[in-house]
């Protein structure tokens, strides 16, 4: 169990209010996508939950613990950051040892397997390995860790197509094999959105949604075709994503699709499709 | 095991090779001393300075045991608190070994050549009952200013950052209008401050009030470090 409660978190920096008011659960033993854009508040919400930072209101519990300063909460949690904290003199096979040290759960040998697919020198420092292999090694790291509480900030940034297929492949091995709870945040939403569970979207400092994507994908669906027949047939309906080129339109339409709504659209000669979670995070954020 | 003591070992781990590169210097140029000694070049020369070189290298050691530690630790989720106690231990520990290195090397170079450490010069006392622990308390308050001081420059700004780097300036100037205004006064006072926390206003100088004082300054020091610490937030260096 990893029960992660945030209540009536806020966070300020001066007259800004990077977070306002955030009241959110984390079930335990989901892939959690914290979805939102630059600003909103992502990398604020994650560095809150892992002591990094301090709130300026509210409080963040795991279990009914509060984590602020506390070791023992602390441990169960692995946060890998976009920011490399690795020393840089390092070298990459030094900061496995120093990980195992306070990780005691950490396991090397799957970390030194994972070295060899994604083609990491071990004997590296930290300082020379370029932006890609800086996140192949802080990857490794977080899935190596064995944490209760794994986060993801910007996992794949700077990797190439390969790498970022064989991240995601194996991020859902290691959870399948040894289910925890994963928070990946990341603004590659198409390339993320078949691995997660349940979608978190952030919003100028605030939670606008949280839903399994399936529900969330159900709930809403694109209508295209000719420009006045669309607008004829979203009329009255809850719409966001508009999207024209010439005669043609694409509106996201954040509804269920109802039988007659359906016949509505045959009778129009309107396509019906299948909302993609990128489009949606894009309707939902620009609206 | 206890964060704290990983955070001492990984503090002494990273201190370990500095340390061996200092000694090494040190011995070398001891050597080089004790040859030229030996071979009369600079007869009637004493050699001193030895304790003096590891007091402002242990100041740079804690200068260093900030930044780089605290975002690692920050990595593997470690509290401001396990932090603060894991490094003033390993600095301690390390005030411990420099002190004890200078006190032993020290005697053995007294019986080589004339060599004087800090403590023989101030208040004229050779025996290692008096030189190691009044060497491992000065250590220690250094090795903990220096953890201080950088802490100090990473919870400031830009200004502040400036104020500090010119606050023995600073200091000299205020002195100087000090004496001024007070026609020589103030000065004096600190003067006398100074003596008595070394030991100097006795008949006999006593290092032994000079430990408690610096003792006691590191506690205080360590307090401040420890207040400065606790609600520390991240700082990007990205």
């Amino acid at each position: 169990m990893s029960t992660i409660v945030f209540h009536g978190v806020s966070k300020a920096y001066g007259s800004t209010r990077a977070l306002d008011n955030v009241n959110l659960t984390i079930e335990p033993g989901k892939i959690y996508g914290l979805l939102g854009r630059n600003g909103a508040g992502k990398t604020t919400l994650l560095n809150l939950l892992t002591n990094r930072l301090f709130p300026t209101d509210g409080e963040i519990r795991l279990d009914g613990q509060p984590v602020l300063e506390n070791d023992a909460v602390l441990g169960r949690m692995f946060y890998m950051m976009e920011e490399n904290l690795y020393p840089p003199r390092f070298t990459v096979k030094e900061t496995f040892n120093w990980s195992k040290i306070f990780y005691p759960g950490f396991d090397m040998p799957y970390a030194l397997e994972l070295t060899k697919k994604f083609g990491l020198n071990v004997n590296k420092r930290v300082k020379e390995l370029s932006t890609g292999y800086s996140s192949i090694f802080k990857a490794i790291i977080a899935l190596a860790s064995n944490a209760e509480v794994v986060i993801y900030d910007e996992p794949v940034l700077g990797l190439d197509a390969n790498h970022r297929e064989l991240f995601y492949r194996e991020l859902i091995a290691n959870y399948s094999t040894n289910p925890k709870t994963v928070i990946i945040s990341t603004h590659l939403i198409e390339e993320v959105a078949d691995v997660l569970e349940e979608a978190i979207i952030i919003k100028e400092g605030q939670i606008i949604l949280k839903q399994p994507v399936e529900d969330l994908l159900a709930r809403a669906y694109t209508v295209s075709g000719e420009a006045s027949k669309v607008d004829s047939f979203a009329e009255g309906k809850k719409c966001a994503g508009v999207q024209t080129m010439g005669k043609f339109k694409s509106v996201t339409v954040l509804e269920e699709l109802q039988n007659k709504d359906a016949s509505l659209a045959r009778e129009l000669s309107l396509d019906i499709g299948k909302v993609e979670l990128q489009k949606l995070f894009i309707s939902l954020t620009n609206a | 095991m206890n964060k704290a003591f990983l955070v001492t070992r990984l503090q002494l781990q990273d201190a370990r090779k500095p340390i061996g590169i200092f000694y090494a210097l040190i011995i070398g140029l001891s050597l080089i001393a004790a040859f030229s000694i030996w071979h009369n070049v600079g007869e009637g020369a004493i050699i001193g300075g030895i304790d003096f070189a590891s007091a402002v290298f242990v100041l740079i050691l804690g200068l260093n045991s900030f930044s780089t530690a605290f975002r690692f630790t920050l990595a593997k989720n470690v509290s401001r608190m396990k932090f603060f106690v894991g490094t003033v231990q390993a600095l301690i520990i390390i005030a411990a070994v420099l002190a004890t290195v200078d006190t032993v090397y020290g005697t053995f170079l007294r019986t080589l050549i004339p060599y004087e450490c800090l403590q023989t010069q101030l208040y004229g006392t050779t025996s290692p009952l008096t030189v190691l622990p009044w060497t491992f308390a000065l250590y220690t308050a250094l090795a903990i200013s220096g953890f201080m001081i950088t802490m100090l420059y990473y919870r400031s700004n830009r200004l502040l950052q400036m104020l500090i780097s010119l606050s023995p300036l600073l200091f000299y100037l205020i002195l100087v209008i000090l004496n001024y205004l007070t026609d020589g006064a103030a000065p004096r006072a600190l003067k006398n401050l100074f003596s008595t926390a070394f030991g100097f206003s006795t008949s006999t100088p006593n290092p032994y009030i000079a430990v408690a004082s610096l003792l006691l300054g590191a506690v205080v020091v360590a307090a401040i470090s420890f207040l400065l610490i606790r609600r520390i937030a991240f700082r990007s260096q990205g």
